[in-house]
Protein backbone atom coordinates (compact mmCIF):
# COMPACT_ATOMS: atom_id res chain seq x y z
CA UNK A 1 0.00 0.00 0.00
CA UNK A 2 2.75 2.45 0.89
CA UNK A 3 4.36 1.75 -2.48
CA UNK A 4 1.05 2.59 -4.12
CA UNK A 5 0.80 5.82 -2.12
CA UNK A 6 4.33 6.81 -3.04
CA UNK A 7 3.80 5.99 -6.68
CA UNK A 8 0.79 8.25 -6.71
CA UNK A 9 1.98 11.10 -4.53
CA UNK A 10 5.78 11.18 -4.39
CA UNK A 11 6.28 13.38 -7.49
CA UNK A 12 3.74 15.85 -6.09
CA UNK A 13 5.35 15.65 -2.66
CA UNK A 14 8.81 16.39 -4.07
CA UNK A 15 7.49 19.37 -6.02
CA UNK A 16 5.43 20.72 -3.09
CA UNK A 17 8.33 20.24 -0.68
CA UNK A 18 10.65 22.21 -2.91
CA UNK A 19 8.15 25.06 -2.84
CA UNK A 20 7.73 24.71 0.92
CA UNK A 21 11.49 24.73 1.44
CA UNK A 22 11.88 27.83 -0.73
CA UNK A 23 9.15 29.54 1.31
CA UNK A 24 10.85 28.32 4.50
CA UNK A 25 14.11 29.95 3.45
CA UNK A 26 12.46 33.27 2.75
CA UNK A 27 10.53 33.10 6.06
CA UNK A 28 13.84 32.37 7.76
CA UNK A 29 15.48 35.38 6.10
CA UNK A 30 12.49 37.52 7.08
CA UNK A 31 12.67 36.32 10.69
CA UNK A 32 9.09 34.98 10.67
CA UNK A 33 9.74 31.98 12.94
CA UNK A 34 6.07 31.10 13.75
CA UNK A 35 5.10 30.86 10.06
CA UNK A 36 8.33 29.02 9.34
CA UNK A 37 7.42 26.48 12.04
CA UNK A 38 4.00 26.01 10.45
CA UNK A 39 5.53 25.45 7.01
CA UNK A 40 7.92 22.84 8.38
CA UNK A 41 5.13 21.16 10.32
CA UNK A 42 3.11 20.81 7.11
CA UNK A 43 6.13 19.35 5.32
CA UNK A 44 6.67 16.85 8.14
CA UNK A 45 2.99 15.85 8.07
CA UNK A 46 3.03 15.19 4.34
CA UNK A 47 6.25 13.17 4.70
CA UNK A 48 4.62 11.09 7.47
CA UNK A 49 1.70 10.23 5.20
CA UNK A 50 4.13 8.79 2.66
CA UNK A 51 6.16 7.08 5.38
CA UNK A 52 9.27 9.12 4.52
CA UNK A 53 10.76 8.86 7.98
CA UNK A 54 14.04 10.72 7.40
CA UNK A 55 12.42 13.74 5.77
CA UNK A 56 9.67 13.78 8.42
CA UNK A 57 12.19 13.58 11.27
CA UNK A 58 14.42 16.34 9.87
CA UNK A 59 11.44 18.59 9.15
CA UNK A 60 10.15 18.00 12.67
CA UNK A 61 13.53 18.90 14.18
CA UNK A 62 13.59 22.04 12.05
CA UNK A 63 10.09 22.86 13.28
CA UNK A 64 11.23 22.46 16.89
CA UNK A 65 14.20 24.75 16.16
CA UNK A 66 11.90 27.33 14.57
CA UNK A 67 9.57 27.23 17.58
CA UNK A 68 12.56 27.64 19.92
CA UNK A 69 13.71 30.58 17.80
CA UNK A 70 10.28 32.20 17.98
CA UNK A 71 10.37 31.98 21.78
CA UNK A 72 14.04 32.89 22.21
CA UNK A 73 15.11 36.00 24.06
CA UNK A 74 17.34 38.62 22.45
CA UNK A 75 20.36 36.96 24.08
CA UNK A 76 19.69 33.43 22.88
CA UNK A 77 18.03 34.37 19.58
CA UNK A 78 21.26 34.15 17.56
CA UNK A 79 21.93 30.62 18.73
CA UNK A 80 18.36 29.49 17.98
CA UNK A 81 18.53 31.14 14.57
CA UNK A 82 21.76 29.29 13.80
CA UNK A 83 20.23 25.97 14.89
CA UNK A 84 17.28 26.67 12.65
CA UNK A 85 19.54 27.45 9.68
CA UNK A 86 21.40 24.17 10.24
CA UNK A 87 18.15 22.18 10.42
CA UNK A 88 16.86 23.81 7.22
CA UNK A 89 20.04 22.79 5.46
CA UNK A 90 19.59 19.18 6.61
CA UNK A 91 15.97 19.18 5.41
CA UNK A 92 17.19 20.45 2.05
CA UNK A 93 19.73 17.65 1.86
CA UNK A 94 17.13 15.02 2.77
CA UNK A 95 14.78 16.33 0.07
CA UNK A 96 17.57 16.40 -2.45
CA UNK A 97 18.49 12.79 -1.64
CA UNK A 98 14.84 11.84 -2.02
CA UNK A 99 14.46 13.61 -5.35
CA UNK A 100 17.51 11.92 -6.87
CA UNK A 101 16.49 8.50 -5.55
CA UNK A 102 12.89 8.68 -6.77
CA UNK A 103 12.25 8.14 -10.45
CA UNK A 104 9.83 10.39 -12.34
CA UNK A 105 10.34 13.03 -9.66
CA UNK A 106 8.91 15.90 -11.65
CA UNK A 107 6.36 14.04 -13.74
CA UNK A 108 2.70 13.48 -13.12
CA UNK A 109 1.76 10.56 -10.86
CA UNK B 1 -23.72 5.10 10.25
CA UNK B 2 -24.52 7.52 7.49
CA UNK B 3 -28.16 7.31 6.39
CA UNK B 4 -27.41 7.63 2.68
CA UNK B 5 -24.95 4.78 2.49
CA UNK B 6 -23.79 1.77 4.43
CA UNK B 7 -20.24 3.00 4.00
CA UNK B 8 -19.15 5.19 6.93
CA UNK B 9 -18.40 8.74 5.84
CA UNK B 10 -15.16 10.37 6.97
CA UNK B 11 -14.55 14.10 6.67
CA UNK B 12 -10.86 15.03 6.60
CA UNK B 13 -10.00 18.67 7.32
CA UNK B 14 -6.38 19.45 6.46
CA UNK B 15 -4.80 22.33 4.55
CA UNK B 16 -2.53 19.86 2.71
CA UNK B 17 -4.01 18.34 -0.43
CA UNK B 18 -1.40 15.58 -0.29
CA UNK B 19 -2.59 14.55 3.18
CA UNK B 20 -6.28 14.67 2.17
CA UNK B 21 -5.69 12.70 -1.02
CA UNK B 22 -3.53 10.13 0.80
CA UNK B 23 -6.27 9.56 3.39
CA UNK B 24 -8.84 9.07 0.60
CA UNK B 25 -6.53 6.67 -1.22
CA UNK B 26 -6.02 4.62 1.95
CA UNK B 27 -9.58 4.57 3.27
CA UNK B 28 -11.84 4.42 0.21
CA UNK B 29 -10.75 0.91 -0.86
CA UNK B 30 -11.37 -0.18 2.74
CA UNK B 31 -15.04 0.69 2.65
CA UNK B 32 -15.20 4.33 3.67
CA UNK B 33 -16.47 7.38 1.83
CA UNK B 34 -14.02 10.24 2.30
CA UNK B 35 -14.82 13.93 1.91
CA UNK B 36 -11.95 16.43 2.04
CA UNK B 37 -11.77 20.06 3.09
CA UNK B 38 -8.53 21.97 2.61
CA UNK B 39 -9.90 25.24 3.99
CA UNK B 40 -12.22 26.02 6.86
CA UNK B 41 -14.36 28.27 4.69
CA UNK B 42 -17.20 25.78 4.26
CA UNK B 43 -16.70 23.69 7.37
CA UNK B 44 -20.09 24.21 9.02
CA UNK B 45 -21.93 23.87 5.72
CA UNK B 46 -20.03 20.67 4.90
CA UNK B 47 -20.92 19.16 8.26
CA UNK B 48 -24.58 19.91 7.62
CA UNK B 49 -24.67 18.58 4.07
CA UNK B 50 -22.34 15.59 4.40
CA UNK B 51 -23.21 14.55 7.96
CA UNK B 52 -19.97 12.61 8.44
CA UNK B 53 -19.69 9.70 10.86
CA UNK B 54 -16.20 10.84 11.86
CA UNK B 55 -14.25 14.07 11.34
CA UNK B 56 -10.43 14.02 11.24
CA UNK B 57 -9.11 17.51 12.00
CA UNK B 58 -5.52 18.55 11.40
CA UNK B 59 -4.09 20.41 14.40
CA UNK B 60 -1.85 22.91 12.68
CA UNK B 61 -3.74 24.94 10.08
CA UNK B 62 -3.10 28.49 8.91
CA UNK B 63 -6.44 30.12 9.76
CA UNK B 64 -7.35 28.28 12.94
CA UNK B 65 -5.77 25.40 14.81
CA UNK B 66 -7.74 22.14 14.74
CA UNK B 67 -8.18 21.98 18.50
CA UNK B 68 -9.77 25.45 18.48
CA UNK B 69 -11.99 24.44 15.57
CA UNK B 70 -13.24 21.43 17.52
CA UNK B 71 -13.77 23.51 20.64
CA UNK B 72 -15.84 26.10 18.74
CA UNK B 73 -17.69 23.46 16.77
CA UNK B 74 -18.69 21.57 19.90
CA UNK B 75 -20.26 24.75 21.30
CA UNK B 76 -22.43 25.00 18.18
CA UNK B 77 -23.17 21.34 17.53
CA UNK B 78 -22.79 19.77 21.00
CA UNK B 79 -21.65 16.20 20.41
CA UNK B 80 -23.55 15.65 17.17
CA UNK B 81 -20.34 14.98 15.24
CA UNK B 82 -17.52 12.78 16.42
CA UNK B 83 -14.28 14.72 15.90
CA UNK B 84 -10.71 13.58 16.41
CA UNK B 85 -7.41 15.40 16.06
CA UNK B 86 -5.27 14.21 13.16
CA UNK B 87 -1.64 15.22 13.42
CA UNK B 88 2.02 14.27 13.31
CA UNK B 89 2.58 15.69 16.80
CA UNK B 90 3.61 13.43 19.68
CA UNK B 91 1.08 11.27 21.52
CA UNK B 92 1.41 13.08 24.86
CA UNK B 93 0.78 16.48 23.29
CA UNK B 94 -2.13 15.17 21.23
CA UNK B 95 -3.70 13.49 24.22
CA UNK B 96 -3.57 16.73 26.21
CA UNK B 97 -4.91 18.79 23.30
CA UNK B 98 -7.74 16.31 22.66
CA UNK B 99 -8.82 16.42 26.30
CA UNK B 100 -8.68 20.21 26.43
CA UNK B 101 -10.70 20.80 23.28
CA UNK B 102 -13.23 18.03 23.85
CA UNK B 103 -12.21 15.88 20.88
CA UNK B 104 -13.13 12.20 20.95
CA UNK B 105 -9.41 11.47 20.73
CA UNK B 106 -6.58 11.64 18.24
CA UNK B 107 -5.02 9.73 15.38
CA UNK B 108 -1.39 10.22 14.40
CA UNK B 109 -0.68 10.76 10.73
CA UNK B 110 0.59 7.63 9.04
CA UNK B 111 1.08 6.10 5.64
CA UNK B 112 0.11 2.71 7.06
CA UNK B 113 -3.36 2.17 5.60
CA UNK B 114 -4.20 -0.80 7.82
CA UNK B 115 -3.31 1.10 10.95
CA UNK B 116 -5.26 4.18 9.87
CA UNK B 117 -8.35 2.10 9.05
CA UNK B 118 -8.04 0.24 12.36
CA UNK B 119 -7.87 3.48 14.34
CA UNK B 120 -10.77 5.01 12.41
CA UNK B 121 -12.80 1.87 13.09
CA UNK B 122 -12.07 2.14 16.83
CA UNK B 123 -13.69 5.59 16.86
CA UNK B 124 -16.64 4.48 14.74
CA UNK B 125 -17.30 1.34 16.76
CA UNK B 126 -15.59 1.76 20.16
CA UNK B 127 -17.07 -1.43 21.60
CA UNK B 128 -15.80 -3.77 18.90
Amino acid sequence: MIEDLRRRFLPRFVETSRERLARAHSLFEGGDAPTLAHELHALAGEAMMLDLGAVADHARLAEVAARAWSKASEDSGGCSRAACAHCLEIVGQALHALSISSPNQSGAP
Amino acid sequence: MNAKSLRPKILIVDDSEIVCDSVSTMLEPRGYDVVSLTSLFAFTQTLATERPDLVLVDVSMPALNGDKLIEISRKHHDNRYKMVLFSNRGEAELSTLATKCGAAGYIQKTGDAERLAREVELFLHPGR
